[in-house]
């Protein structure tokens, strides 16, 4: 059985994804005590040889210009739909690029390999508390939407994970159809794909899995950090610190769980120097 | 020296603006007169003062060992209120608490704030405990209210502040790293505050031992227990005691929302953190009468 973490990494003119998933992979080789293969989607063909080097498998798929026009994060978008198909592992946890790995978490895919398909129900702030606010959920509770993240899922090749993957490929083709049922205060105007997820999974009847610990991770962004209303680059004044063991301190905290930094400017030369040295 | 099964410590230095040996006397009343095991040791730099005020007679009716250490050495002025209308400065010698493992002549000890009540018999339930160390970290006021914000975490995005007002320990390997490490924290107190982001420059013992749990957590939160009842109820300087009787207190309880008002509150058979530590020695003669005969 081959096992693996999975991203579409693509970049745009702000933001370096590549890089991201670069640091990302260095992370899960230096974590990980078992499966630490990462392969990357994206649509780049002229990837720099020192980032190539330590992924598994580059996916390279063809620019669909089209998808430009439908969604927010550019080519990405339609590269999330079609996971089932181009994911070279028959078991796979799917990554948010901008993600590192602190712990081992060998021993989760045991766990998982339970389930067909599950998603992150439960996310943490850096000081490991479970969040619970819905800052940036409203579209998921005003519309009853499960509330799964894609920051972190995992799936097996088979009936149910292929029945999924169909369904989202069919919201993503009539998305504007699916995302008219929302309710239109919270509905978003360009095709969402952790929305188009959660439609789908609910379209389908899968099981509420939101009592289960594992699978979770930290979640940055700042108004969920229950630390009051906070500027979104939490970088700026929450401390990060890093050891030779790469540990990753923020505010103090022991990172215990996978880290999504989202804000950018966490990745500093420095840490992926660090990665790279390890 | 014997070591004693279990038993109560206090700590208590005089200064000029505040008679820490009175309120000891009361927590010790308080302790003799609600708890089945109450055995306690008073910690403080002389016994000049306790045997000024009270005979050697009464001395051994309220503690049953004086253990006399140094005063600290240390410069720690603490801004106080007595009820809403008046506002002081009084030195804070507290520096001592980090050493109360060393200290301590128990085996089990339960290490109390001079100026914490013991009105209810919660603590006769913690002896002979499964774990070695116990501190609480809630506290709500005397209106049932969460206590200051600033006074749940060390800072905004810090971790969760413990009160060190009632601690729990065994003789064990637990309890003397978390103690080494408050000396340490303690020494170091400068950079702990840089780290940790508290604000204002007092040395309070409940970022210390905080910080402690922090450590030997991990740097994660803490699996440290608390106490059978986990809140701390706690007088608001800004309020006062009416009176004190064997089982219960009647305060006025100042509301900061609308200072006009105070509520009048009484607490049967609970105990309680005596914030407004003159209000606490108002009542010390009446509670000497009360307790002691």
């Amino acid at each position: 059985m081959k096992q693996g973490f999975l991203v579409v990494a693509e970049n745009n003119n702000d933001i370096d994804f590549i890089q991201m998933a670069y640091t990302l992979a260095l992370s899960l080789k230096s974590s990980q005590s078992k499966i630490k293969k990462l392969s990357i989607i994206t649509t780049e063909t002229n990837i720099d040889k020192k980032y190539s080097d330590v992924f598994d498998k580059i996916i390279v798929c063809k620019k669909d210009d089209d998808w430009k026009n439908k969604s927010k994060s550019l080519d990405t978008t339609s590269l999330c739909a079609s996971y089932y198909d181009l994911t070279p592992y028959d078991k796979t946890i799917v990554l948010d690029t901008d993600m590192v790995f602190t712990n081992d978490i060998s021993t989760w895919w045991e766990i998982l390999s339970d389930k067909e398909l599950i998603f992150t129900t439960n996310v943490k702030t850096f000081r490991g508390d479970n969040i619970t606010n819905d800052y940036y959920r409203k579209v998921y509770t005003k519309n009853k939407l499960p509330n799964i993240y894609t920051g972190l899922f995992y799936f097996k090749k088979g009936d149910v994970s292929k029945a999924f993957f169909t369904m989202v490929n069919t919201i993503f083709e009539n998305w504007k159809m699916f995302f008219d049922q929302l309710e239109e205060e919270y509905r978003p105007t360009f095709l969402s794909a952790d929305i188009a997820y959660a439609i789908a999974y609910k379209l389908l009847g899968l099981p509420d899995y939101s009592h289960l610990s594992i699978p979770t991770f930290i979640h940055m962004k700042s108004q969920l950090q229950d630390i009051g209303k906070a500027k979104e680059d939490w970088t700026s004044f929450l401390n990060v610190f890093t050891n030779k063991n790469l540990d990753i301190k923020i505010n103090n905290y022991n990172q215990m769980y996978p880290l999504h930094y989202h804000d950018k400017n966490f990745l500093t030369k420095e840490l992926i120097e660090s990665y790279e040295l390890c | 020296m014997k070591k004693l099964k279990r038993g109560f410590l206090l700590i208590a230095f005089n200064n000029s603006e505040m008679d820490y040996i009175k309120m000891a006397c009361c927590c010790a009343l308080t302790i003799k007169s609600h708890l089945k095991y109450n055995h306690i040791t008073l910690v403080t730099e002389s016994t000049n003062w306790l045997k000024k005020i009270l005979s050697d007679k009464e001395i051994e009716k309220i503690f049953d060992n004086i253990i006399i250490v140094d005063i600290p050495n240390q410069k720690n002025i603490r801004t106080h209120y007595d009820s809403p209308w008046t506002k002081f400065k009084a030195p804070f010698l507290n520096n001592k608490r980090a050493n109360a493992y060393e200290i301590s002549p128990y085996e089990e000890t339960i290490l109390l704030d001079v100026d914490y009540l013991v009105m209810d018999n919660m603590f006769d339930l913690v002896w002979d405990n499964t774990e070695d160390f116990l501190i609480n970290k809630n506290a709500i006021n005397l209106r049932n209210k969460k206590f200051h914000e600033k006074e749940i975490r060390l800072s905004e995005s810090g971790i969760p502040m413990y009160w060190a007002t009632i601690i729990y320990f065994k003789k064990s390997e637990l309890a003397k790293r978390i103690f080494d490490l408050t000396i340490f924290i303690k020494d170091n107190y400068l950079f702990y505050k840089h780290l940790y982001k508290f604000p204002g420059s007092l040395f309070r013992n409940d970022y210390v031992f905080s910080i402690a749990i922090h450590i030997i957590s991990g740097f994660v939160n803490s699996n440290i227990k608390s106490f059978p009842i986990s809140t701390i109820k706690t007088m608001d300087q800004k309020d006062d005691i009416v009176e004190v009787n064997k089982d219960d207190i009647l305060f006025l309880s100042h509301d900061p929302k609308k200072p006009w008002i105070n509520h009048l509150v009484k607490l049967d058979k609970t105990d309680v953190h005596v914030l407004n530590k003159r209000s606490l020695l108002r009542q010390y003669e009446k509670m000497i009468k009360t307790f002691l005969n």
